[in-house]
């Protein structure tokens, strides 16, 4: 998952409703699985935080994220590799190649189908990864 | 019903909107309006987890409404990084 999904939990927009039923999938079916990087946790507060919510509203929020059934994936160093290569290659920003490695590099031990993103990432990523948009996503 | 006490620090600014909210709303005292408050909040966390997300996205919208999409939030925060 790549955090502007996740950012969409706490805003009202396209697609906000369609995360939460997403996590509800990932929280009670056991063939379901979320994935994201543990960097998505500062991503995730920095957005909020320049969206103009207040410390204590961020603080909840990150615990919430926290609560459900998703694995925040540590950087390791073959990670952190991968997303260097990435980056001198090609025009892509240090954390979107960040979160392509983290991806390419869970994708086989985690069973991962796709990659969660929006939009703009689709097309920025889709060619490094599975890219899938929440429309795309069905959990009924 | 058994009762425990808890102290808690608030501050000067915290006390004051404490006080007029209790006085607005008709709390009999800023102790009364504070178990209401921590009530309220533990019945917020103690939903089903796609209602506390739906209900928390909800006091998101209210507390701090934003023109500016996901999308664009986070090409900020990429830009951001990029220029450390």
């Amino acid at each position: 998952m790549e955090p502007s999904v996740l950012v969409k939990l706490f805003k009202i927009e396209e697609g906000s409703s369609k995360i939460i039923d997403i996590i509800n999938a990932i929280d009670t079916k056991k063939d379901w699985a979320g994935v994201t990087s543990v960097w998505s946790l500062l991503e995730v507060a920095r957005a909020l935080r320049k969206d103009g919510k207040p410390r204590d509203l961020i603080v909840l929020d990150l615990k919430e994220m926290r609560k459900h059934r998703m694995t925040f994936a540590e950087i390791v160093d073959e990670i952190l590799q991968e997303a260097e290569q990435l980056v001198a290659s090609r025009e892509i920003y240090a954390s979107d190649a960040l979160h392509a490695a983290t991806y390419r590099h869970l994708r086989k031990d985690c069973d991962l189908d796709g990659f969660l993103c929006d939009d703009k990432h689709f097309e920025r990523l889709r060619d490094l990864v599975e890219a899938v948009t929440i429309e795309q996503v069905r959990t009924a | 019903m058994k009762v425990v006490t808890v102290a808690t620090k608030l501050t000067k600014s915290e006390d004051e909107l404490l006080r007029k909210l209790a006085r607005e709303y008709g709390f009999l005292s800023k102790g009364e309006a504070m178990r209401n408050a921590v009530r309220l909040y533990l019945n917020l966390l103690s939903l089903r987890s796609d209602d506390r997300l739906k209900v928390l996205q909800l006091i998101n919208d209210m507390i701090a409404p934003s023109r500016k999409s996901s999308e664009e939030l986070m090409e900020e925060v990429h830009e951001e990084e990029d220029k450390f």
